[in-house]
């Protein structure tokens, strides 16, 4: 049997793993504004987990201060680029996405 | 403590004050109907001057902020002379655009449909946010000033009325300032990991003793290249924010100032304060990303706004062009640079917003001027505001007698040194930038047009708060380079 030990370099790798899935989600899936946010979503998910880790790693509570001042602050932001979705959706009748830029190039 | 809230004043009172407006809004009876501002309200009757009040004791206030110098609320903020300096600079521009002068920003913002009255409430927390960011002493502390700055920035870009396409605005600078606080964060934790804490001075430190064997000094490298990108990332640099002219387009006359110039403003302060604070033992790793980035910005925002016909689209292209000469500055080999990119960005961003200020005066069939052939023969329909506009874009195209020639010189001068190169790219674009600023003139003096251009500009009202900005552009320049080098010396 082998005896596996989770240590800070595998949560660093879950982190680094998230953030990069949440960056790639956004560059290169631009057909919905919904999906862009769940990606950042996944990406927000990254940062908090290396913050949770190091934090354990050090032994004091400043990361996860940062996590839940991050999670706030990040969810206000969410919360109101939702509401932007929205009133955009009822003046135009649909949720924006890539092709329908019609500002003047 | 009361040290502590000495310090911290002018936010204390600006949070306050922005509260007190927001319930004197939603609890007074019947002001949704009216057509007035509870800025309106809360001020005295008629009192044209009523901000100029509000901007005095602030200014009181961060006069009082100098004498309690020092890092407070345990290391998270500090107040010095580069915060003190960068905050009346803020509330100088800020307070001018909420409405200082009721009938020209009002008349502008009513023209585009905002009536809303939670609008100087929004521009407030904006402002409170700003000075978070400049006295930023901690890593968290950047990311909730940056917060504060941006979201009541995305739900004032969506006011306006008409079209959908202030809602389009608000949406992409949602979805790039979104983006660029994940770069910022994932910085933030990989520095937070491997220093062990979040404050600007064990950073520098920790940086001092760190080698390259070290541990996890090639993540904290990665993770300052995190930061940095951020950062640039809300300053609208060089193909990082291919969207900035879109979103600048969307907005009203009114409010470009809170959206071009205080953000770049508050994050050129962090940006300084961060490279030659916290992270100055790392600059063979922040000097040539920095170059590269501003020698980019110069050439897309001198090319990018040659062509532009909507004034909006021209500034933000021009922002572009001239947070790239502020980067050339900071990166370049002398601490001499950062004083010249430092003043460089003083002075043309208060004469930016003078040229914004006079042309938001304008309007033609009760609508605002949007398209720069707008303004043709305007010399003739109102020569007053038609010279001061030609004044400053004199200045801002660099021509010697006015303050844009000299600070371009003295920058050039601290970057001589960079290479040809450099220098060329840098004059090339300089000089297709003033031809840019010079067509303009060449519109406002030169050609006929036909329509009717109305101007709500008057002597007697509005016009005390642009003394401080005509002396600072044409006169005492060694007073304030020697306010700027003291504010410098002292990070």
């Amino acid at each position: 049997m082998y005896s596996v030990s989770i240590s800070l370099g595998h949560y660093l790798a879950l982190g680094a793993i998230l953030f990069v899935l949440g960056i790639f989600g956004v560059l290169k899936n631009r057909h919905h504004t919904l999906t862009l946010f769940m990606s950042l979503k996944v990406g927000l998910l990254g940062i908090l987990f290396t913050l949770l880790a190091f934090s354990k790693f050090h032994h004091h509570f400043q990361g996860q201060i940062f996590s839940l001042f991050v999670l706030a602050l990040a969810g206000a932001e969410f919360i109101l680029g939702l509401i932007l979705v929205l009133s955009f959706y009822q003046n135009k009748n649909f949720v924006p996405t890539e092709d329908v830029i019609d500002l003047e190039k | 403590m009361l040290i502590n809230t000495a310090m911290f004043l002018p936010e204390l009172f600006l949070g306050v004050f922005s509260l007190g407006l927001l319930f004197l809004g939603l609890y007074r009876p019947g002001i949704r109907g009216k057509e007035e501002t509870s800025l309106q309200l809360a001020l005295p009757k008629g009192a044209s001057y009523g901000v100029l009040i509000l901007l005095l004791v602030l200014l009181g206030f961060l006069w009082f902020a100098h004498i309690f110098q020092g890092i407070s609320f345990s290391g998270f903020l500090i107040s010095d002379k580069m915060s003190i300096l960068s905050k009346a600079f803020i509330c100088l521009i800020g307070l001018s655009w909420i409405g200082f002068d009721n009938r020209i920003i009002e008349s502008t913002l009513e023209r585009d449909g905002i009536k809303q009255f939670e609008y100087p409430v929004l521009c407030l927390v904006s402002i409170i946010g700003s000075f978070l960011m400049v006295s930023a002493h901690h890593l968290l502390a950047i990311y909730f000033g940056i917060a504060l700055q941006t979201i009541p920035l995305y739900v004032l870009i969506s006011l306006k009325k008409g079209g959908g396409l202030s809602k389009e605005s608000a949406l992409k600078y949602f979805l790039l300032g979104s983006l660029s606080s994940l770069f910022l964060l994932y910085g933030i934790a990989l520095v937070y990991g491997f220093v062990g804490s979040g404050d600007f001075r064990e950073i520098s430190t920790s940086l001092e003793w760190l080698t390259e064997n070290s541990l996890g000094y090639s993540w904290l490298q990665a993770g300052f290249l995190f930061i940095v990108i951020g950062l640039l990332f809300k300053l609208g640099l060089a193909s990082l924010n291919p969207w900035g002219p879109d979103i600048s387009q969307g907005v009203s006359n009114a409010q470009m100032p809170f959206l071009l110039l205080i953000p770049k403003i508050s994050g050129a302060i962090l940006l300084v304060r961060l490279l030659f604070g916290a992270f100055h033992g790392l600059h063979f790793l922040w000097k040539p990303l920095l170059l590269s980035v501003a020698l980019i910005s110069l050439v897309m925002g001198s090319v990018g706004a040659f062509s532009q016909t909507n004034i909006r689209r021209f500034f933000s292209y021009m922002g572009l062009f001239h947070m790239g000469f502020f980067l050339l500055g900071l990166s370049s080999k002398e601490f001499n640079g950062a004083y010249a990119g430092l003043l460089y960005l003083f002075i043309f961003s208060g004469t930016t917003l003078g040229f914004l200020f006079f042309w938001t005066t304008l309007s033609t069939n009760d609508r605002n001027l949007d398209k720069i052939p707008q303004v043709k023969g305007l010399l003739k329909k109102q020569p007053v505001v038609a010279g001061i506009l030609c004044l400053l874009l004199l200045s801002l195209a660099g021509l010697p007698p006015f303050a844009g020639f000299w600070t371009t010189l003295y920058l050039m001068s601290t970057v001589i040194s960079g290479g040809s190169f450099i220098i060329g790219i840098s004059l090339a674009s300089a000089l297709i930038s003033a031809i840019g600023y010079l067509k303009i003139i060449k519109v406002i003096c030169f050609e006929e047009g036909h329509e009717e251009i109305h101007s709500t500009f008057s002597w007697t009202s509005g016009w005390i708060l642009l003394i401080p900005f005509v002396i600072l552009f044409f006169t005492a320049q060694d007073f304030f380079l020697e306010i700027i080098r003291e504010a410098l010396s002292s990070l």
